[in-house]
């Protein structure tokens, strides 16, 4: 489907393409059942960043005000990447793991449910 | 102001959406769809609680607006009969445009939700109450009136029936964790106010939001009053952080939807605003969101201090912020006769 317009080549610049960004691009992050945080966040990273500099940078500064932050444990997080498992290698790049523009990452950690186990 | 401010984008990208729509559509999600069924809800349950809390010049601008509301309305539904009579092949058009403009009514309307469950001192009704007594019963009717012409309930009404229970804890959620760069006060509600909440919510307060604000009062007790670090990801349709959770399973996981177009990847908040954005993607890949702006370095900064302060012009400090030790509650304060 498509829009019905009055004029032929109803077609526009999108208003975030990844040239606007540089040479880096735009990362939404999130942390499943960790709702204290209203909604997952948007970072601009860059694609030749490990997955551990985004740990220690992005995720860190995004999220470390939750109680839980402290308590978890890396190396049993599930990744899912744009709604697909991702294979878990801290010292690739995005770009190696997989990573485009507008990218969705989720985190879940299983052992952390978060405030009063309650989701928050 | 308007047309910076990541919360205001929302209503504007509503209207912007319907003005550059055609006059049809325009008519349909404006005069129909908007003032006859969704803005009852503002200024009629909204009004009555302005008026119960003393704000009578609130009043006298809601039934100054109600009464050219009506007018809007009786000619909206008219000229949607006279469309949908005029030949068969209207209605799958007009049910379409139904569809859209109920859901995005509905996600604009979840931040009236939070005025009325969370901002007013004095509370006349839930949300969920007026809800089911403006759009449940009365639009119920309305479309059942409509039924004869082949016009069905908007697509997604059962989605919009479950989120009466969490819309407005959602809303207030996002400014509450954002309220160091909104133009207004934000705050915990009270103990009498969440036993109110409780209430009015049994099935999800308790649950599901209740442990949020004790979470928030915890740290707050600490001296770490929750702002939320970062910038949240935006609905590419709607706007709105996307905050809102899956209805259909676990109500505390988050919805994500997002489509490809033209190799680009665009993300949405539900189903009804992914099904928006796909009906007609060549209208919202030009959304103008707020956050991506920011992250894009339109908006002054670099840090969100100056971006509030250069390019929102919010006086930061006193517009921002919680409410406690603000000049609004000195003002408050000063009017109810308390101590200051």
């Amino acid at each position: 489907m498509t829009v019905r317009a009055i004029q032929d080549h109803y077609q526009f610049e999108p208003r975030d393409t990844q040239h606007h960004y540089g040479d880096n691009m735009l990362l939404y992050i999130g942390w499943d059942h960790h709702t204290l945080y209203c909604a997952a966040h948007a970072f601009v990273v860059s694609p030749q960043q490990t997955l551990q500099d985004l740990i220690d940078q992005q995720i860190q500064a995004g999220f470390h005000q939750h109680p839980d932050f402290e308590q978890l444990d890396w190396s049993t997080v599930q990744f899912v990447l744009n709604h697909e498992p991702l294979q878990t290698d801290f010292s690739k790049t995005l770009a190696e793991l997989g990573f485009d523009h507008k990218s969705l990452l989720r985190f879940v950690s299983p052992e952390l449910k978060g405030y009063q186990g309650a989701h928050v | 102001m308007h047309d910076r401010v990541w919360y205001l984008s929302v209503p504007k990208s509503f209207f912007e959406d319907a003005r550059s729509a055609g006059p049809f559509e325009f008519l349909l999600a404006i005069s129909f769809t908007f003032e006859y069924v969704l803005t009852n809800l503002l200024f009629v349950p909204f009004m009555s609680g302005a008026a119960y809390n003393g704000d009578m010049t609130t009043v006298t601008f809601g039934f100054s607006a109600q009464s050219d509301e009506a007018r809007h309305m009786t000619l909206g539904l008219e000229i949607v009969k006279f469309l949908l009579e005029q030949h068969e092949d209207n209605v799958p058009i007009v049910q379409e445009w139904i569809d859209k403009w109920f859901w995005r009514g509905t996600r604009l309307l979840s931040i009236v939700g939070m005025m009325m469950d969370y901002m007013l001192p004095n509370k006349v009704m839930s949300w969920k109450e007026a809800w089911e007594t403006y759009f449940e019963e009365a639009g119920g009717a309305l479309f059942k009136d409509l039924g004869r012409y082949g016009i069905r309930m908007p697509k997604y009404s059962e989605v919009i029936e479950k989120e009466k229970e969490h819309v407005s804890h959602q809303a207030w959620w996002i400014f509450y964790n954002f309220g160091h760069a909104a133009g207004f006060h934000t705050w915990i509600p009270t103990d009498e106010e969440m036993d109110w909440l409780s209430a009015k919510y049994p099935y999800t307060f308790d649950k599901y939001y209740r442990p949020r604000w004790e979470l928030a009062r915890k740290m707050e007790a600490e001296g770490k009053r929750f702002y939320s670090a970062g910038l949240p990801q935006l609905c590419q349709v709607c706007q709105i952080p996307m905050t809102f959770t899956e209805m259909g399973g676990d109500p505390t996981m988050f919805s994500y939807r997002d489509s490809i177009y033209q190799g680009e990847r665009y993300h949405t908040c539900s189903d009804g605003c992914h099904d928006i954005f796909e009906l007609e993607p060549e209208k919202y890949i030009q959304a103008w969101l707020p956050v991506n702006q920011i992250l894009q370095g339109n908006c002054g900064g670099p840090d969100l201090e100056s971006i509030l302060r250069d390019y929102y012009h919010f006086n930061v400090g006193a517009d921002n912020l919680d409410i406690e030790g603000s000049p609004d509650q000195q003002h408050w304060k000063k009017w109810k006769g308390d101590a200051a």
